[in-house]
């Protein structure tokens, strides 16, 4: 018969059983879980089961761990997400959360790009860490996803966006994310791409500071590929400041919006 | 002249006489009329009629 042992096909007998099964592959795993579930006695194995032997502490190999976290992938998503390219301008709060998402759905290429370093200051809504502070966010952000996916492409550029770069840097992906801290930043781009790049789909944010009800966020359609997330109003200033929770909701919108472009929904 | 749904009481004017009525910054917008978006640097020139129907996203800070 045939079971699943870490995510790839193997005949196995049909007396065998979980611990047989361990013995004869990885005799010092120390956790044996059966179709999701840990399992600490002996169980018979029938057609189809899944079973996964991990060592605590020990790191997979490239192979078994890409297996392995393919295995949690919706089917059909990984296929398409995988050969896609998403943009992701500025790596703020939206930005770093917005990459981390489509790195952990397994989005295939992500050009991240931002020209800040990291500052004390950043820690309290931003995906970095102590040990990043006074690095650029570009190579920072790519240090993280390679911890988390080391297996989609990340092309970290570290630039100030502005209108003598955005038809080179935007020209080629499927999708750019709008994740800049400015108002006339947030502006310049999404002008710029619906007179310049007129067929590019664009995913926005304005309006995510302090901590006003999470259901005011809402993803809308702004412009045939334009779409914007946000309360539309709750800015940034002396007294309102960006925080973790709410921008992570809208960062999180905006990455949801991406993965439903990619997957071919259209609506917000 | 209808803005956002609303319908406002502005006679014709350029985009960037509407922002300042509107108390908005030219830099921080898209403005959308009859379905088209309008390039900002023709916002000095380009005239709304009183019978447009304008959407105008003003962006805030923050990200």
């Amino acid at each position: 018969m045939v079971i699943y042992l870490n995510e790839r096909k193997l005949q196995v007998d049909e007396s065998i059983t979980a611990f047989k099964l361990r013995d004869l592959y990885k005799k010092d795993s120390d956790i044996l879980i059966l179709n999701g579930f840990p399992i600490n006695k002996d169980m018979n194995l029938v057609e189809g089961d899944r079973v996964t032997l991990i060592k605590r502490g020990e790191i997979p190999s490239k192979d078994d761990l890409e297996a392995l976290m393919i295995a949690r992938h919706t089917p059909l998503v990984h296929e398409k997400v995988k050969g896609s390219k998403v943009l992701i301008a500025g790596l703020g709060g939206l930005g770093s959360s917005v990459a981390l998402a489509l790195a952990r759905v397994g989005v295939g290429h992500l050009r991240i790009i931002d020209f800040d370093v990291v500052e004390p200051s950043n820690l309290n809504r931003q995906q970095y860490f102590v040990r990043h502070i006074g690095m650029k966010k570009a190579y920072a952000l790519k240090e993280i996803i390679e911890d988390i996916n080391p297996f989609i492409e990340v092309e970290a550029i570290d630039k100030y966006m502005d209108e003598s770069n955005l038809k080179e840097l935007c020209s080629d992906v499927d999708i750019v994310v709008e994740a800049f801290d400015r108002a006339d930043n947030k502006a310049m781009l999404v002008n710029y791409i619906i007179k310049n790049l007129p067929h590019k789909k664009v995913v926005a944010a304005s309006g995510m500071a302090g901590y006003y009800s999470s259901n005011s966020i809402v993803t809308r359609k702004i412009f045939k590929n334009i779409y914007l997330v946000g309360d539309g109003q709750s800015e940034a200033k002396i007294g309102e400041g960006l925080m973790a929770p709410r921008v992570g909701v809208t960062a999180h919108h905006q990455a949801n919006m991406v993965l439903r472009l990619l997957l071919g929904g259209f609506e917000p | 002249m209808i803005i956002n749904g609303k319908e406002r009481g502005f006679e014709s004017c350029t985009i960037n006489e509407l922002m300042t009525f509107l108390n908005l910054n030219v830099k921080k917008v898209v403005v959308e009329v009859n379905g088209s978006i309008v390039n900002p640097s023709s916002f000095n020139e380009f005239k709304v009629k009183e019978e447009d129907t304008i959407e105008v996203i003003s962006f805030v800070g923050g990200g």
